[in-house]
């Protein structure tokens, strides 16, 4: 039973990533109620930006942990502006455009990054022993980052202004439009920090495995699955959903093979058909 | 004879019953007016009678068949039909396409032979085009036939909504405020309408919010407040009666 | 003598006709073309069917999965079991049309939801290929030729260049084509588009909208999976790579291109984009790349589609009557009818669209 710690961290260090992008999502698709499709591609990004960063230019790793998510971000700021603000209200159009966004943004990456993945060479070295268990420093700066990250974002949501106001337009945009709460903003803002935190997602994911074109909509379809079982929009369903999935996907890859994947859709489409609000969705 | 049985109808929405223990009973060729305040569970009584809702509790019995449990769907097909407060138009579609929709349960020959157009979809075709023009001229409507719904003015597009319910020729006619929001000319042209389809054949019940207009209309009145029914009886029996202005006015006369 | 008028349109469709049997000549066989026309046919079925659900109100995302179970289903039935192809190839359709079916009857839910579910099954239909082994796993299945088609005395029709999958595939769009048209012109379409705009409505007026939806998901299936036993000896090889989400999102991209709102959007859009992709420069990431971009600029420019560019080129006097996403959407007749009201009376200025 020596395989349970390390299925332990494997679950718990997925399963913060998947947290991560899955409260992404659901910021999106709770202030803007619009379903991010491209989000997958977005930690992709993340993760190649990472790569070319690392080892085409010297800057140090904690800085391409701040720089990559904020180009990224911005990129997001961009993309709300000129794509999904005009559409603004015409759901088909913004989902459908969500799905040609991801499209141009994994074949772009296709054809600069090229076909075969990438290995980062991992900045750190050093790992510690815990339980019996290795981690490596990466890893150790994975889970304190992703662990950071979710804590701020849960604080900006619950105690700044601003954050505030997003959780607002949730629950009822038309009653924040009349308090004044400009949509235009909250969705600026949502966008921005929602891909931030996905591409850095994507950075903290990077000298652990390999990088490729590819790695977008395993993710995306992760992240889905996460969502459904969480609560469509929901903060803490998508924490808890993320890592209830990593460390159900740990387990199941290391006792039961890749099977689990399949399971883990089949999974889904009970939970649609007999709970479609997952944990904590809305009705 | 007793076209509609509604017999201890409850409905719980978690632990507030919207609907209580609601008895009463249509005669055929009659005008039954539901009236009460807003809140009182009208709508919530057309959904359970209509199979939009499922019902806690109680029996609905419509032409000697217990209903309870039956899609809207196979409750229109046995001569039950209703009208909506909004949305009650095919918006996409103009005002004859609505109404020959409205003949859906008419046609005999549905399914395979309307799409390969066989001879006698075709002739069915034929007589339901005609039926549907009948309607639409008797419910005068035929002026605007080819517009697309959704431009009509809100007056018509009530009007088209009744039109609609009637073209599945039915027993029994759930209507839904039909006046709200309607301007005093409008709420005339309905209630003409109103007693158009009542000579058509029709039996009628009416929820309404607007108490002239229901007492007008109706020969018999119900009365409901908090899901429960208060009174029963003639617009001149009601008018009188405490326990209906308490209900609207919630101020005790006497004392 | 009396003189018959002809119709324009039947003309049209006549001389449509004569080009397309035509094409092999025309083209002298070129096997490029050929390829292309073969793609265009299958995408043409797989676009036009999944909107006929689209028509009905739900926005499906798993038409894929009934390509590749009817793929799959034909090539089993002819390898494993040495079946005929022609009888593999109908029942791949039937078999595509009840696993449609059951899965539309088993799930209540919509909107949303419902789109989850169907990119769900695709996974599931994919991850299921992969995993088993009879199936070919993750390596691809070969798949042999269709049985020649003789007909005694005459002559033989063997399957063994392209022109002979190109009238296949014609006679196969053809009847696709019919059966969805009639369809949806029919009553039962006024029925399908009346429960896409007011579910309640439609049930009020004794239309069971469930039943009508399960029936025409099925419907669109037994289509989708026709097309993957056609595909299978086509291709030679298929394999669960080819049977992915973003499969049916290029179904998807097809039908907005061409028109969602339209019956001939999405055979427009799929010959177009089509055409489009084997003649641009690049392939692979390229290709992909022109079909998001041209969604793209479909959604913010052309939000009708394709089939809607004549009538907004039309349209350009009007401006001022009505807007622009209202313009767009209405079909002929009824836009000038609204016109002319609104001139009646005496302008009253943009309503706002739905």
């Amino acid at each position: 039973m020596d395989l349970i710690i390390p299925c332990l961290l494997n679950g718990l260090v997925s399963g913060l990533i998947y947290a991560l992008l899955a409260a992404g999502f659901n910021l999106i698709f709770g202030a803007a109620r619009i379903v991010f499709f491209a989000h997958g591609e977005i930690y992709m990004l993340g993760a190649i930006g990472a790569y070319w960063l690392i080892m085409g230019t010297g800057i140090p790793y904690p800085l391409v942990l701040i720089l990559v998510p904020l180009g990224v971000g911005l990129f997001g700021v961009v993309v709300e502006r000129i794509i999904f603000r005009p559409l603004r209200g015409h759901d088909f159009p913004i989902f459908v455009s969500s799905l040609a966004l991801a499209m141009i943004i994994s074949n772009s990456a296709l054809l600069t990054f090229g076909e075969r993945p990438k290995a980062i060479v991992s900045p750190f070295t050093g790992k510690i022993v815990l339980f019996g268990a290795v981690l490596t420093m990466d890893r150790l700066i994975l889970i304190f980052v992703s662990v950071a990250v979710i804590t701020a974002l849960y604080l900006f949501l619950h105690r700044t202004r601003a954050g505030r106001a997003i959780r607002a337009v949730s629950q009822d945009a038309e009653s924040a439009a009349l308090v004044g709460i400009s949509m235009n903003r909250t969705n600026m803002q949502t966008f921005f920090i929602a891909l931030a935190i996905c591409a850095a997602g994507g950075v903290l994911i990077a000298p652990l495995y390999v990088v490729d074109a590819f790695m977008g909509t395993p993710v995306l379809l992760v992240t889905l699955i996460v969502v459904v079982l969480g609560g469509l929009g929901s903060f803490p369903g998508a924490i808890i959903g993320g890592l209830l999935l990593g460390l159900i996907q740990s387990f199941g890859y290391t006792f039961i093979g890749g099977v689990t994947s399949l399971i883990s859709f089949a999974v889904v489409i009970i939970v649609i058909i007999f709970r479609p609000r997952g944990l904590y969705g809305r009705a | 004879m007793i076209l509609l049985h509604v017999e201890g109808l409850t409905k719980y929405f978690g632990g507030l019953a919207a609907v209580k223990d609601l008895d009463f009973d249509v005669t055929k060729g009659e005008i039954l007016g539901l009236i009460g305040p807003n809140g009182a569970g009208k709508t919530t009584v057309f959904n359970l009678l209509t199979g939009f809702d499922r019902r806690s509790r109680g029996k609905v019995i419509f032409k000697g068949h217990d209903i309870t449990g039956w899609k809207p769907s196979r409750i229109a097909a046995l001569g039950l039909a209703r009208t909506f407060q909004i949305v009650n138009v095919f918006g996409n579609q103009t005002t004859y396409e609505n109404v020959r929709l409205g003949h859906y349960l008419q046609q005999r020959n549905g399914g395979f032979h309307s799409i390969f157009r066989t001879r006698s979809a075709r002739r069915e075709e034929e007589e339901l085009q005609h039926r549907t023009i009948e309607l639409l001229e008797r419910m005068g409507l035929i002026d605007v036939k080819d517009e697309l719904a959704s431009s009509l003015p809100q007056g018509l597009q009530r009007a088209l909504g009744i039109c609609i319910a009637l073209a599945t020729s039915p027993d029994l006619l759930l209507m839904d405020e039909p006046t709200a929001g309607m301007s005093a000319e409008e709420t005339a042209n309905i209630m003409a309408m109103i007693q158009q389809t009542r000579d058509m054949g029709v039996t009628i019940v009416l929820v309404e919010h607007n108490m002239k207009m229901a007492m007008g209309c109706s020969d018999r009145i119900v009365v409901l407040n908090f899901g429960e029914k208060i009174a029963e009886g003639t617009p001149e029996e009601i008018v009188g009666k405490e326990e209906v202005i308490e209900a609207y006015l919630g101020v005790r006369r006497s004392q | 003598m009396a003189v018959r008028r002809i119709s324009s349109t039947k003309v049209i469709l006549t001389l449509l006709a004569a080009v397309l049997l035509a094409m092999p000549v025309i083209i002298s066989q070129d096997p490029r073309l050929l390829h292309t026309f073969v793609m265009a046919g299958l995408a043409i079925i797989l676009a036009t069917s999944n909107r006929l659900v689209y028509f009905t109100g739900s926005v499906h995302f798993g038409h894929i999965a009934f390509y590749a179970i009817g793929a799959y289903t034909a090539v089993l039935l002819v390898t494993k079991l040495g079946v005929l192809f022609w009888f593999a190839f109908l029942a791949a359709g039937v078999v595509a049309g009840i696993v449609a079916l059951a899965f539309a009857a088993a799930t209540k839910v919509k909107g949303f939801y419902f789109t989850l579910l169907t990119l769900a099954f695709v996974e599931v239909v994919r991850l299921t290929i992969t995993f088993t082994p009879a199936l070919g796993a993750s390596r691809a299945m070969r798949c042999p030729p269709p049985n020649p088609i003789t007909i005694p005395h005459l002559f033989t029709i063997e399957f063994a260049t392209r022109v002979e999958y190109y009238y296949f595939i014609l006679v196969l769009v053809a009847i696709t084509l019919v059966v969805l048209y009639l369809i949806e012109k029919s009553q039962v379409g006024a029925a399908l588009s009346g429960i896409a705009q007011s579910e309640p409505l439609a049930e009020s007026i004794g239309i069971n909208a469930a039943r009508h939806k399960v029936l025409t998901f099925s419907i669109c299936a037994v289509f989708a999976g026709l097309a993957g036993a056609f595909y299978a000896p086509y291709a030679t090889v298929i394999g669960p790579s080819n049977f992915t989400i973003w499969a049916s999102v290029i179904i998807w991209f097809q039908m907005v291109v061409g028109g969602a709102d339209s019956f001939w959007g999405p055979v427009i859009g799929a010959v177009s984009l089509v055409f489009l992709r084997e003649f641009m420069p690049g392939t692979g990431a390229y290709e992909n790349i022109y079909y998001a971009v041209a969604v793209l600029a479909t959604l913010f420019f052309l939000p009708g589609g394709l089939v809607s560019l004549p009538r907004v080129v039309r349209q350009k006097g009007s401006k001022g009557m009505v807007s622009l996403r209202l313009r767009e959407r209405l079909p002929k007749r009824v836009l000038a009818s609204l016109v002319a009201r609104r001139e009646k009376q005496g302008g009253k200025g943009d309503t706002a669209s739905r």
